[in-house]
């Protein structure tokens, strides 16, 4: 079995797997092009305006330069892929897990249990939040981690709804495995 | 390669300290994606991908590099 997450169980239902709403990597992708065609405009200026730039010595130096800059670009874009494609919430059956990628060297995973939330709040903030239909959930939890939050994700209002479902369905679980015992 | 002139061990030294970094990033990237993306298809795709274009642009760059300074 391919595991999400290293405790799932065999047997433990995925319910829904969230990532950070498409709009918020399109912006991080658009701040990285501004820095792509930075390099383009520089060669496109420079050729017109500064041949000498692209001759003999200084022409090696320039090409060099502008290598690296498309190594640093390359991984750039690389590493904004790694990071949205890491984080990801995934809400099963029994638990809520959140995985977070923060920075190359922090990955942490924390679980609350279904049975464990108090309260789950969301909301939808900003221009783009309301036509693009991303926001935030929060959860409040009786656990060592006092809140969850899943941020710009897509139908924060419909996570909402799935966790309390989720959470009435172990309710009335616990309560009729309570009654039969 | 002549790393006898002090203006050519500057620009060999700091292109050097800079791919290193950046390499150093690359590979470990790689590595978070395929340890934590569960050698999912699309990790390990993305990975052979962005590894050979980045080893491509590093030997062009230090084809350059070499040429420079010669």
């Amino acid at each position: 079995m391919h595991k999400l997450f290293p405790s799932q169980l065999a047997d433990e239902q995925i319910y829904l797997i969230i990532r950070e709403d498409w709009v918020y990597l399109f912006l991080k992708v658009l701040v990285w092009i501004f820095f792509a065609s930075a390099l383009v405009m520089f060669n496109r200026f420079a050729n017109a305006n500064l041949p000498d730039l692209f001759v003999g010595t200084w022409g090696q130096i320039t090409s060099l330069f502008s290598q690296v800059y498309t190594l640093f670009l390359t991984l750039s874009l690389f590493l904004i892929f790694v990071f949205h494609y890491l984080s990801i919430q995934i809400i099963t059956g029994i638990r809520i897990v959140d995985i977070k990628q923060e920075g190359l060297f922090s990955h942490t995973i924390s679980e609350l249990h279904i049975d464990k939330i108090e309260d789950v709040t969301s909301e939808t903030n900003g221009l783009l939040g309301n036509i693009f239909g991303y926001g935030n959930v929060f959860v409040q939890t009786a656990g060592t981690v006092e809140r969850f939050e899943f941020i710009n994700i897509p139908d924060p209002a419909g996570v909402e709804k799935l966790i309390l479902d989720l959470y009435e369905k172990n309710s009335n679980f616990a309560k009729d495995a309570e009654n039969n015992s | 390669m002549n790393l006898s002139n002090p203006t050519n061990l500057l620009i060999a030294g700091v292109y050097y300290v800079l791919t290193g970094i950046l390499t150093f990033f690359s590979a470990f990237g790689i590595y978070i994606l395929i340890r934590y993306g569960k050698s999912t298809p699309l990790a390990f795709t993305v990975s052979v991908i962005y590894g050979f274009l980045f080893l491509t642009i590093l030997a062009q760059s230090y084809n350059t590099l070499n040429s420079l300074l010669a």
